[in-house]
């Protein structure tokens, strides 16, 4: 291991330094898009705003612009609202929590405002689908149904996923540990002696590839 | 002289040690970084994002040891999914040319020197990490720079087993190609390779053999393979567990696990037609002239210098190489828009040319040229070289870097109305990642028609097996998709649940989904603008198409009405990029008063871009050949014959062009040369039906019966002779399924099977449903 050490030092460094980078580099962009977003909001086009601001999540990360950009994109969709363009509200909305989800990764990112939006969405189609002549109390129904749809949906199972990464990413490195155990430089194992240095990692090897095959099923 | 050694000295410790390898992948980080596509891209992309983020089943072989490994970059929470997954194809890419270093490096130490000299290799490898195939795959998702990854580790393993550096190393590579062919399955075929290196030679040092001969050794490689080969398990496991969101090829038995992973939708392209000489030779030509366009003429010399100085060291190493390049050649051999299919063949080939160059180095040096002049050369080439090759590619990172594959997709989908079907295509993965990943619409139910197809895949839909229908797609289908909605409702809408308005999705291979849905249906459905082409052609007349026309360039104005287009300038060479950029070029141009005007800007920046991306790079897109359809719906039959003409001089190798071009000369009344053409057509893309079909219906119409049926069954004939057996179907059905089409009414058939649904049909009001059960 003391061979590979600085090896390992070296990679270590440079990963950080490459998160530190991609950080960085989410930032820069993130401000860029909240930038042109606001231009175009303050020029009333409201579809290239949207856009910017969905763009500035694309470059989510748990600080800074890209917040900055989803509480926006909020209040823009509330402005639509209460300034009656409906339509103008839902694309916003659906903007929000497009970029939202897509920035998920073992959390949902801004929830909050994922939560405030699905019923403004779930409102407009259900009005969309029942039509005009459809009574308040149909149409509210209707948007019940659409809201426990969107606030259940996508289903996320990342408990199981980590487990199942977890169980094939030890059965790979037990592997690769067994062979290093069992085949020498030189000679064949004496497998009486290998197995008693390799047994915990037998055993680490069956129980990982166990965790991944059950994990999966549930995942 | 004291100055000379001094930075001489600096030169070397600079560029003589691992350091400056490990230098060279962090600049390779950041640079894929900054090129990487920010979000789910094209092609593959969205389904690959898709399977990785859920775990589900992507396209045959389903790539289970990608989807695994990718999905550990999902949960770092910087940037979107889509990012995220590209970054991890970015960190593949630039370790696999570290990987390559130090492969390299070890094969310069077979002259026993342990000093480490390492400071040619960085001539060659920037440009290895910034060719065009290596930098695309490396800034996409995509499976094929983890999978050169795994090429490079795999010949390491070998290597350092030969160089006597203890066996584990042999069977690290036999559990390393395991998991391998789970990343891509094509690496199985590269087996002879693996087994040339572990038997050609014993190891150099130490002691190799180890008490088990070498049966006893392939015993072990063979366990130790199929440990890792176990990986695929997630198929099997995944599509047995329950409904995941996407499953292609509906995985869940053991049947359908064997008929994905052995990917028998693609075994003809892959496979079969490499035996067809004629074929062979004429793709040859291809492949060569990429392999040049790849290395240019001057690396050749390079190139037989590494193989002459390895076949002294290594001769398996040297063979093995050469047999890699010829099965991946072999395997893609008809993918030739693929470069990234051609990875392994450009990495060994490269091998060969960097060790090259080292002997070149060595032979200045011999000619006792100043070391430092000799490493400053070295430099010299790799910041013009390098930086010339970065920063073209830096400025083509837009064909990946827009948003243009979100933006495209995101207005049709968001105002699909309240609970939706859309039945896509299967290699249509779009509107998969705006439902699954950026779960916009969980009220609309996106199918992708791999999913729902029991039995799988087009193969084995023989017409005895499965009446099938035929959507061929006309280049414009991709354009207007929306205007499929007024059959498919009323299509679907007797088979799918009540109250669910149903958009299709533009599919040439959609048959399956219909087959699936209306098993008892068996009819020939020819799209044009409309139904048929008869309805097509009096839209022309009656003004529907130009109304149509209007339509769309209307919606192209709202975008030219904003001030910030969502499609990326610099759009690059391919298909959708080419119809893209000059549009949103076009559009951005306020002084257009017309929609001719329009139609002016967008068609000269079109050819504009042929000549700046097309042309030089050799990329085979058909870029003229939307100019000319243009034209050809203008009208404007005289120009649309000579733009294609060019076309075709520029590359005679594009079907479409041909059969464009007998198109037009057909309405310009020049029947022979328009049936020389449309044939022409059918034998250059052979894989390509929709020609065929056209090409017979037009010999029957302006020959004879007689001559289509002939020329149907010579095209059958050959087909079957070259195995290619699902093609061999496809031409059977359409010679026995052309009666139901109106042009073709007066086909004799032997079979009653299909006399009886031309009785049927004759008698039906409604032609597209023709139900023709035994």
């Amino acid at each position: 291991m003391n061979k590979y050490k600085k090896q390992i030092m070296i990679v270590l460094s440079i990963a950080a330094a490459f998160f530190a980078f991609w950080a960085g580099l989410m930032e820069y962009r993130a401000s860029g898009e909240l930038e042109k977003a606001r231009a175009f909001r303050e020029a009333s086009n409201y579809e290239a705003a949207d856009r910017h601001y969905f763009q500035a999540l694309n470059w989510y990360a748990p600080w800074g612009s890209s917040q900055t950009a989803a509480e926006e994109l909020m209040e823009l969709g509330r402005e639509h609202l209460g300034q009656g363009r409906h339509t103008q509200a839902y694309q916003s909305f659906l903007r929000l929590r497009g970029g939202l989800m897509a920035a998920r990764s073992f959390y949902l990112p801004r929830a909050d405002l994922i939560e405030a939006a699905n019923p403004f969405i779930a409102l407009y189609l259900a009005e969309q689908k029942l039509g005009p002549q459809a009574s308040r109390d149909e149409i509210n129904a209707q948007a019940q149904l659409y809201l426990q749809l969107y606030a259940e949906n996508p289903p996320i199972g990342e408990g199981w996923h980590f487990l199942t990464i977890a169980g094939f990413l030890g059965w790979v490195i037990a592997g690769f540990r067994l062979i290093a155990i069992f085949f020498d430089n030189r000679r064949l194992l004496n497998v009486r002696q290998r197995f008693q240095q390799g047994r915990a990692v037998i055993l680490l090897f069956i129980c990982a590839y166990g965790l991944w095959l059950f994990s999966m099923t549930r995942a | 002289m004291m100055m000379d050694n001094k930075i001489s000295k600096k030169l070397n410790c600079i560029f003589n040690s691992d350091n400056s390898l490990y230098f060279l992948f962090f600049c390779l980080l950041i640079f894929y970084s900054l090129c990487a596509t920010p979000s789910v891209g094209w092609r593959d992309g969205p389904e690959l994002v898709e399977t990785a983020v859920y775990l589900d089943i992507a396209h045959p072989a389903g790539f289970p040891t990608y989807n695994l490994l990718a999905k550990i970059f999902c949960w770092i929470p910087l940037g979107s999914l889509g990012f995220r997954l590209n970054l991890f194809s970015a960190v593949a890419g630039a370790a696999t040319v570290l990987l390559l270093g130090f492969f390299l490096k070890k094969i310069h130490q077979f002259d026993g020197k342990k000093e480490t000299k390492i400071s040619w290799l960085f001539v060659p490898l920037p440009f290895f990490a910034l060719c065009q195939g290596i930098w695309l795959a490396s800034v996409e998702v995509e499976v094929y720079s983890l999978n050169l990854f795994f090429v490079i580790a795999l010949l390491g393993c070998a290597l350092l087993w030969y160089d006597g550096y203890g066996q584990y190393w042999l069977y690290f590579g036999g559990f390393l190609y395991g998991l391998a062919c789970g990343n891509h399955a094509s690496l199985a075929l590269y087996l002879p390779v693996l087994l040339i290196l572990t038997f050609w030679g014993q190891p150099n040092k130490g002691d190799g053999e180890t008490g088990h001969g070498r049966l006893g050794r392939v015993f072990i490689l063979a366990a130790v393979f199929l440990v890792g080969l176990s990986v695929y398990l997630l198929l099997l496991v995944r599509g047995q567990a329950g409904v995941l969101p996407f499953n292609f090829g509906d995985v869940h038995d053991l049947e359908t696990f064997w008929y994905h992973i052995s990917d028998q939708k693609d075994s003809d392209y892959h496979t079969k037609s490499i035996l067809n000489l004629e074929k062979l030779f004429f793709y040859l030509n291809i492949q060569s002239k990429k392999l040049f366009h790849i290395f240019f003429i001057v690396g050749i010399p390079f190139v037989l210098w590494g193989i002459k100085y390895l076949w002294e060291k290594y001769q398996a190493l040297v063979v093995s190489l050469i047999l890699l390049v010829f099965i991946n050649l072999g395997f893609f051999f008809y993918w030739i828009d693929g470069s990234s299919a051609f990875l392994p063949s450009i990495l060994a080939i490269f091998i060969f040319l960097s060790v090259g160059l080292g002997q070149f180095a060595r032979f200045l040096i011999h000619l006792s040229i100043s070391r430092t002049i000799i490493v400053a050369g070295a430099v010299a080439v790799v910041l013009a070289g390098g930086g010339y090759f970065g920063l073209q590619r830096f400025c083509e990172r837009d064909s990946e870097a827009g948003f243009t594959a979100n933006e495209m997709f995101w207005s049709d989908f968001a105002e699909f109305p309240p609970e939706s079907l859309t039945v896509q295509s299967s290699n249509y993965f779009s509107f998969l990642a705006l439902q699954y990943i950026y779960s916009v619409r969980p009220d609309v139910s996106v199918i992708n028609y791999s999913s729902v197809t029991v039995p799988k895949y087009t193969p084995q839909l023989t017409p005895q097996k499965f009446p099938m229908v035929v959507f061929p797609l006309l280049p414009d289908g991709a354009l207007m998709p929306r205007m499929h909605k007024e059959f498919a409702s009323s299509f679907f809408s007797v088979n799918i649940d009540a109250g669910k308005d149903v958009f299709f999705q533009y599919s040439f291979d959609v048959n399956p989904i219909i087959q699936y849905l209306r098993p008892d249906l068996n009819y020939l459905w020819q799209y044009r603008l409309y139904k048929d082409e008869d309805a097509s052609k009096k839209a022309v007349e009656d003004g529907e198409y130009a109304k149509l026309m209007e339509q769309l360039i209307s919606t192209f104005t709202k975008y030219a009405a904003s001030t910030d287009p969502p499609f990326s300038k610099k759009a690059p060479a391919y298909l959708f990029y080419m119809l893209l950029s000059p549009l949103s070029v076009a559009l951005e141009n306020e002084d257009l008063k017309s929609s001719e005007e329009l139609l002016t800007v967008f068609i000269n920046e079109f050819i504009k871009n042929e000549e700046r991306y097309i042309v030089p790079h050799d990329v085979k897109v058909n870029a003229h050949g939307y100019y000319a359809e243009v034209l050809y719906r203008q009208g404007r039959l005289a120009e649309a014959i000579s733009v294609l003409e060019k076309v075709i001089a520029l590359d005679p190798s594009l079907g479409i062009a041909y059969y464009q071009l007998g198109r037009a000369l057909l309405e310009n009344g020049q029947i022979d040369r328009a049936l020389e053409a449309m044939c022409k057509a059918t034998i250059i893309d052979e894989f390509h039906l929709l020609y065929l079909h056209y090409y017979v219906r037009e010999l029957s119409k302006h020959k004879s019966l007689n001559d289509a049926s002939a020329f149907l069954d010579e095209r059958y004939a050959y087909y079957t002779k070259n195995e290619l057996h699902y093609f061999a179907s496809l031409v059977d059905y359409y010679r026995n399924c052309v009666s139901l089409d109106p042009e073709f009414e007066d086909v004799p058939s032997g079979n009653p099977f299909l006399n009886k649904a031309l009785k049927m049909g004759q008698s039906s009001n409604n032609s597209l449903l023709l139900p023709i059960t035994q």
